[in-house]
């Protein structure tokens, strides 16, 4: 659990780094949350292996690392105001994910399409709220598109890297 | 350890239709309110700032040349609005803006993560630029000139 932290952590930083601002505020990538997609993977893939330890609890794994991550992050790259809005971003986008999961009729592509498009429509609800102005909704059209393509490249990334993952874990690599 | 060969490719060749629609409907949705603003949007001809949701200063875009605002802001305070001569930057809070005929942008801030400075400059209506860590939004509107304004009369 520590490791995918270190490595959420990363991530953020990496993604800190990304010069990804044509213009328009809030494009990310949203490579930490890489991390959370691949864990929600595995919870879902998890009823057919013999999983053992903490592998047990991926939703909740998911959850303490994010909310670590983004707290941890946001001082060290960021301010309160990074904190406060990749918060709700992260809360929204949790919660449809697991919503996604719930509903059992998405893939782990569908699932991080979801978290992606409803990560920016969490971020708009907090901009508009602490801001008291609706022109953020402005915005709306390119964020959206913007959270469906990193969602599904993400759920792509994570499709792929989710066999590796459980094969590293049965070869007690993790 | 097991060779790569024996792979299952199960997780990316895993994608539903349910997937597809979500798909779909996303970049639908994102499509629609793209075309909805870009056909209700107009240029706009003036600016507003507002700091906290209250509105703090409007003019009128320029006809020529250019204007340039200085907002600042002492111990959270409400900000003040004042045409900037090219004098020295303040030590306090602040965010200098350039209004042009073809629109506006904030030429520099001493915010934490100038988002503000690196945004594209702002003509239609509804467009705004905003300054999250400083709490100012500046926007563009169209329709009935302000009252206050700084070269109202010239016209």
């Amino acid at each position: 659990m520590g490791m995918l932290l270190a490595l959420a952590m990363i991530l953020s930083y990496v993604e800190s780094l990304l010069p990804l601002t044509p213009g328009i505020p809030g494009i990310k990538v949203g490579l930490p949350n890489l991390i959370v997609v691949l864990l929600l993977g595995w919870d879902m893939q998890s009823a057919t292996t013999d999983s053992g330890q903490w592998f047990e609890r991926p939703v909740r794994v998911a959850a303490v690392i994010n909310l670590l991550r983004i707290v941890l992050s946001g001082f060290l790259f960021g301010n309160l105001f990074a904190i406060i809005y990749s918060l709700s971003g992260a809360v929204c986008s949790f919660l449809a994910m697991l919503l996604g999961r719930r509903m059992r009729c998405f893939s782990l592509f569908g699932i991080s399409v979801l978290g992606g498009v409803c990560h920016n429509i969490g971020q708009l609800l907090m901009a508009s709220w602490v801001l008291k102005t609706q022109t953020v909704w402005y915005y709306l059209p390119v964020l959206l598109l913007a959270g469906t393509a990193m969602g599904a490249v993400l759920g792509i990334v994570a499709g792929t890297l989710l066999p590796y993952c459980r094969r590293m874990q049965q070869g007690n690599h993790l | 350890m097991f060779g790569c060969g024996r792979m299952k490719k199960e997780s990316t060749a895993g994608i539903r239709r349910a997937d597809w629609v979500l798909l779909a409907v996303c970049l639908l949705s994102a499509v629609l309110s793209a075309l909805y603003l870009a056909v209700s949007s107009r240029e706009g001809s003036r600016v507003v700032l507002c700091a906290d949701g209250a509105e703090l200063y409007e003019m009128d875009l320029p006809e020529q040349g250019s204007v340039r605002l200085l907002i600042t802001c002492e111990d959270q305070q409400t900000p003040r609005v004042s045409v900037y001569e090219g004098e020295e930057l303040p030590q306090t809070e602040y965010n200098l803006l350039c209004a042009e005929r073809d629109g506006v942008r904030m030429l520099s801030a001493d915010c934490t993560d100038q988002i503000c400075v690196r945004h594209r400059k702002i003509k239609q209506e509804g467009e705004s630029i905003i300054c999250l860590p400083h709490k100012l939004t500046v926007e563009i509107r169209g329709g009935a000139p302000a009252q206050e304004t700084l070269d109202g009369m010239v016209k």
